[in-house]
């Protein structure tokens, strides 16, 4: 049988049977960015996995599908950005290292992880790319943004006398206050992925406007 | 079926995992008619009946199907069906930019400007967000150009089919506004009414009022106030439009100038002579309209390096800077020292056994002195410099990667205080080569012919440079079919003992694009088949760059398009099988041109008067006005009509012409027909109407033919006849000729404007068959050929000979205006005008001859830099009764004897404009023809008053202007 007669067949059945069961919107474009394009099914997932990481239950409600989708489509612009900048990836046995601490640090057996992440929707297999994924993520952000980043002295400075004290003490008022040079490695840390975000928010923020993004509110209402 | 339906709706309230895992009964895309064909979306979707339904793959087929560009919406709606589940793909598809046309835009602003200011670039995703933003744009460009009261209405034309929107601008732009009164406030320090003058918006200087307003014509105010202030030393004067108040009563607009004029910044030299064109060339402060240490120390260095280019070798400059004074000037003086003045004597290159001196040599900037051009040699530290890397690539990129050079500078050479002398030693090193090339990533079937497109071969020197043109040669090869994303790379190591290199490229094919379709729009006379028959671009083929480029090239040819615009639909999107958008805008179809000029030569002496039948000098102002009609039938056809006005002749020219004959690129059709009233051969006055059909056939990019029939009628006028009295009844017949002919064209020369190699020949023959017992009947042949020899570096030698030879078949003796005249400007500079060859042997006006021969020859050279050139000649030749009479012959055996070889030797200038060498050549005849003439008027001459046998001359001193070369 030809390929349209069947499809026309197929349609036919289709009218017939229209009055016993109705269509269903199973997936759909939820947001785009250029070439980028994000999925309801995608949103779903992210919520899910932030579900399984807080160990919660995953919430659908429209601002949490707003707030997964722009989580994705920033993924994507990543990604697209990571493609341009032949960056080589970080390979899965590194990923292995960070799930089996993300399992150790949440105080369960990999069987009971496992467990949980089957009852989430995800097989093994796919959770793992999904930390791969956020590895390399990571990784990339470092790699693109960090060597840009400069902490001055004067910072540090600043940032022990106003904010680190200030946070020691709301901690604990009693504590003993530990010396600037023996934190000063601690607060450069701090400063730097401060300043590696705020880079990757400037950024983001460029491409977002250089490619358009576009979130297709129906879907996000689903 | 409750039970289903409340099944479905459990099924649906947020768990479509009740779908996954099913069966797929069908996989169906609504609407039917998608931008894809079936087999892509089958391809790009990958989800078949009978496959198991995955929340991850639908995810990822839906991902594909966006990346095609293709979409601007996909929903996936599942409907369960038993145990099975039947997907729906509904789609929105995206509109792409087709034609943006604009009706009603006045000029300026340019139709381009006003287009681009949309940013709505043709082939790209539609976007119907940016119409405000577009409509918006043009509002702003109008405005700047006056139009304050311009509206603009858009119209967006879905054209569903191609996926393409149209969109149209309506523009009622109003009254422009003009110009009035500006006003300058800050620190201006110039007159205004200077200033006021400057900007150039009035008109005649303000005697008739103020210019329209448009944008550029506004900054080029700006721009000339700010070169006011240049000029009058305010070097830091800063100059800006603050605003523009616009009065909507009488409708004009007032810039208002915001300026700071600063202080006066003089500069001066002291030590040495430095006009002031060269110290603002020299100091870039006068550019940069600024003044800083960085500016002051680039004009010292320039300084330096002026006086150094000329031979003060030693130059030193420094600078000081004072002020600001009371009056608030500033002083910046530059002292220079230019110490003696060398000369370069003496280059000398060792070392070098690979290449020899010569190849060397042409790479160096550096000229020893010599006379005349250069008569201090051509020396600097600079030129040193760049000699030294121009040795150093030339080895590097054969293969030499340990060459090292050496410079010295001998000062006082052989004990001559002011002479210098260069050396340039090489130690070549070894030379290095190519072990093994090795290819990866490349398909099979294009394997082999990659290899030979490589520079770097086993065996090859070895060159960075190579490898970066392999690159350059794989990856435009890709480009051009089909593989945009290809990319290359290239590892190179040192491999065995020896000087070898293994060469390793990489090549990621990526994947292929084709041509889906040409949609072509804008034409509205131009007949359809005219375009596709020179699309280079064609359905299914790899979709190529070079192949667009053709394209474009090809269809301006034609002549007839103001705009010629190719893109590819959809460029960011990962389809396969794309639209090549081709959009043209037809050129008005008519067109009007004017062109003034004169003739100053030996063209004068009276249209009466028998006293100078060698010419005099005169001049005769010439005018000419044509119009054209093009793109006649739509066909790419043009039809002209020209009238041309001179004192020595009356021309009307009409003609028709058809390029690109029927769809043959090589060949074109003329008709052309032309009614001539001349005087520009001094015997006679004649009226001459011509038509003639010619065929052009390009055979190869050097060889092409014509084939060409002519009919021709020529009256000459009886009473202008200057010749013997007897002969007038014979001349005085009107002509009738009816010839075929035909024309061999090669053309081999390097430049055909200015050449300086190559060949360049003609062969013209032909045939006038008797067709009345008055008509002529004679074979024609003339030939031409010239060379052109490079001696050195800019100068040549050319050299042409010209033959011609017409053989009488009838009984009657040749008709005046069929015989040939020859002499002057591009033929032989001995003579003026159409002044060779045998004359009357009474009135002494020439007659022309039934065969020439001609020899040319020249040196060219430059003289003063590149604009200015000198030619040395000889020319010899004549102009023969008969190919029987034709002689070598140095004397003139009587005043009756035209017959022998007239010899001419003379210099000439060449200057260089946009247009070809303006040339004056002076010339010096020793054996110019001697002959008898006449005195007194033609009446005179008929009443057999007048003096006769006048000892007569053609003078031996000849001047000629013109432009272009001789030959």
């Amino acid at each position: 049988m030809r390929p349209r007669t069947a499809e026309g067949l197929l349609a036919g059945i289709l009218v017939l049977t229209s009055g016993i069961a109705q269509a269903d919107v199973l997936d759909r474009v939820a947001a785009s960015a250029g070439q980028q394009v994000v999925t309801l099914s995608g949103v779903r997932r992210q919520l899910r996995l932030e579900a399984l990481v807080a160990n919660t239950e995953p919430e659908y409600s429209a601002a949490n599908m707003r707030r997964a989708a722009e989580r994705l489509i920033e993924q994507a612009l990543v990604l697209h950005e990571m493609e341009l900048s032949l960056f080589v990836p970080p390979t899965m046995a590194e990923a292995e290292v960070a799930l089996a601490k993300f399992i150790s640090d949440r105080k369960q057996t990999p069987e009971e992880f496992r467990k949980q992440v089957a009852r989430m929707g995800f097989s093994d297999d796919e959770f793992r790319k999904e930390v791969l994924w956020r590895v390399s993520v990571s990784r990339f952000v470092s790699f693109r943004f960090a060597p840009g980043v400069q902490v001055s002295d004067e910072e540090v400075e600043k940032y022990y006398q106003e904010e680190f004290t200030k946070q020691a003490k709301a901690a604990d008022a009693n504590v003993a206050m530990p010396q600037l040079e023996e934190v000063r490695e601690t607060i450069y840390l701090i400063l730097a992925t401060r300043k590696t975000n705020q880079a990757l928010d400037q950024w983001l923020a460029q491409t977002r406007q250089t490619l358009k993004v576009r979130f297709f509110e129906e879907a996000l209402k689903q | 079926m409750v039970c289903l339906l409340a099944g479905q709706f459990s099924a649906w309230a947020g768990d479509p995992s009740a779908y996954y895992g099913k069966r797929i009964l069908g996989v169906l895309f609504e609407p039917a008619n998608q931008p894809l064909t079936r087999d892509q979306l089958g391809l790009i979707f990958s989800i078949r009946p009978g496959d198991t339904l995955e929340e991850l793959a639908l995810g990822q087929a839906i991902e594909r199907l966006w990346a095609t560009g293709r979409y601007a919406d996909l929903i996936v709606d599942a409907e369960l069906n038993g145990e099975g589940v039947v997907l729906t793909v509904r789609t929105v598809s995206t509109f792409f930019v087709g034609r943006v046309s604009l009706e009603g835009a006045p000029d300026p602003p340019n139709p381009a400007q006003l287009t681009n200011s949309t940013r709505l670039n043709l082939g790209e995703p539609f976007d119907e967000s940016r119409l405000p933003q577009a409509v918006e744009s043009l509002v702003s460009v109008l405005r700047a150009n006056g139009f304050y009261n311009a509206t603009v209405v858009q119209e967006t034309l879905p054209r569903p089919q191609t996926e393409e929107m149209d969109i149209r601008f309506v523009v009622t732009p109003g009254r422009r506004a003009r110009f009035t009164d500006p006003t300058f406030t800050g620190d201006v320090k110039l007159p205004e009414k200077k200033l006021v003058r400057a900007t150039g918006y009035q008109k005649w200087k303000g005697l008739r009022g103020w210019k329209d307003l448009n944008a550029a014509l506004l900054q080029q105010g700006v721009e000339r106030v700010r070169t006011a202030y240049l000029k009058a030393d305010y070097l830091r004067a800063n100059v800006k439009i603050a605003n523009l108040e616009f009065d909507p009563e009488k409708f004009t607009v007032q810039p208002q100038f915001e300026i700071d004029a600063g202080p006066r910044v003089l500069v001066r030299t002291e030590g040495a002579k430095l006009s002031k064109s060269s110290t603002r060339a020299l100091v870039p402060v006068y550019q940069e309209r600024t003044v800083d240490r960085e500016l002051l120390v680039e004009g010292q260095r320039n300084i330096e390096q002026y006086f150094r280019g000329q031979g003060f070798f030693d130059t030193k400059a420094s600078y000081t800077v004072t002020g600001p004074s009371a009056n608030g000037e500033q002083t910046i003086r530059y002292t220079i020292e230019r110490g003696p003045r060398y000369r370069l004597v003496h280059l000398e290159v060792t070392g070098n056994k690979y290449f020899t001196g010569p190849t060397v040599r042409e790479r160096m900037g550096m000229i020893p002195a010599r006379s005349p051009r250069y008569r201090r040699g051509v020396f600097s530290q600079n030129l040193m410099d760049q000699d030294k890397a121009a040795i150093l690539d030339l080895y590097h990129s054969n293969g030499f990667r340990d060459v090292v050079v050496k410079t010295r500078l001998e000062r006082r050479w052989q004990g001559k205080p002011t002479d210098i002398a260069v050396f340039f030693q090489i130690e070549e090193g070894k030379q290095w080569f190519v072990a093994e090339v090795e290819m990866t990533g490349v398909d099979l079937r294009y394997v082999e012919m990659m290899q030979s497109f490589l520079t770097s071969t086993p065996g090859q020197p070895f060159a960075i440079a190579s490898v970066a043109t392999d690159r350059d040669t794989v990856l435009n090869w890709y480009l051009n079919n089909g593989y945009p994303d290809a990319t290359f790379d290239a590892d190179v190591k040192p491999v065995g003992d020896g000087q070898r290199m293994a060469l390793k490229y990489v090549v990621r094919e990526g994947r292929r694009n084709f041509v889906r379709e040409v949609l072509i729009s804008g034409l509205n006379t131009t007949q359809r088949d005219l375009v596709t028959s020179r699309l280079s671009v064609r359905p299914g083929e790899p979709l190529s760059q070079s192949s667009i480029v053709e394209t474009q090239r090809r269809l301006y040819d034609l002549g007839i398009f103001a705009k010629v615009d190719v893109a590819v639909q959809n460029p960011e999107g990962r389809e396969r099988n794309r639209y090549v958008l081709l959009q043209v805008d037809e050129a008005k179809r008519y067109s009007l041109n004017f062109g003034l000029g004169a003739e100053l030569g030996r063209i004068g002496g009276g249209s009466n008067s028998l006293n100078s039948p060698a010419g005099t000098t005169g001049f005769a102002p010439r005018f000419q006005v044509g119009i054209t009609r093009s793109n006649i039938f739509g066909l790419a056809h043009t039809a002209s009509a020209t009238v041309r006005a001179s004192s020595i002749q009356q021309r009307l020219l009409t003609s028709y012409q058809a390029p690109q004959f029927r769809g043959n690129s090589n060949v074109n059709l003329t008709f052309s027909t032309l009614v001539d009233q001349s005087r520009d051969v001094r015997t006679y006055t004649s009226t001459r109407t011509e038509s003639a059909v010619q065929v052009g056939q390009k055979v190869s990019r050097s060889l092409s033919l014509q084939y060409r029939t002519t009919a021709r009628f020529v009256f000459i006028s009886k009473d202008s006849l200057k010749i013997d009295p007897d002969l007038i009844p014979i001349y005085s017949q009107p002509v009738k000729t009816i010839a075929a002919s035909g024309t061999i064209i090669q053309d081999l020369r390097d430049d055909p404007i200015d050449s300086h190699r190559g060949i360049y020949s003609t062969l013209d023959l032909g045939f006038a068959p008797a067709f009345s017992k008055t008509s002529t009947n004679y074979t024609r042949v003339v030939a031409r050929n010239s060379t052109y020899h490079p001696i050195r570096a800019e100068v040549t030698f050319a050299r042409s000979t010209a033959f011609g030879w017409l053989h009488n078949l009838s009984g009657s003796p040749v008709p005046l205006p069929e015989n040939f005249f020859a002499g002057g400007a591009t033929t032989h500079r001995g003579f003026p005008d159409n002044q060779a060859g045998p004359r009357d042997l009474i009135t002494g006006f020439p007659l022309g001859g039934q065969s020439f021969l001609f020899f040319q020859h020249e040196l060219r050279f430059p003289l003063i830099g590149r604009s200015i050139g000198g030619v040395l000649f000889h020319d010899m030749g004549n102009v023969f009764k008969d190919l029987d009479t034709l002689s070598f012959r140095y004397r003139q055996r009587n005043r009756q004897d035209f017959d022998y070889t007239v010899q001419a030797m003379g210099i000439g200038f060449r200057f260089r404009t946009p247009v070809g060498p303006l040339r004056v050549d002076f010339s010096y005849s020793p054996n110019a023809p001697k002959f008898v003439g006449f005195e007194g008027s033609r009446d005179d001459l008929i009443n057999g008053t007048g003096k006769y046998n006048v000892p007569q001359q053609v003078r031996k001193f000849q001047f000629h202007f013109s432009i272009g070369q001789a030959f």
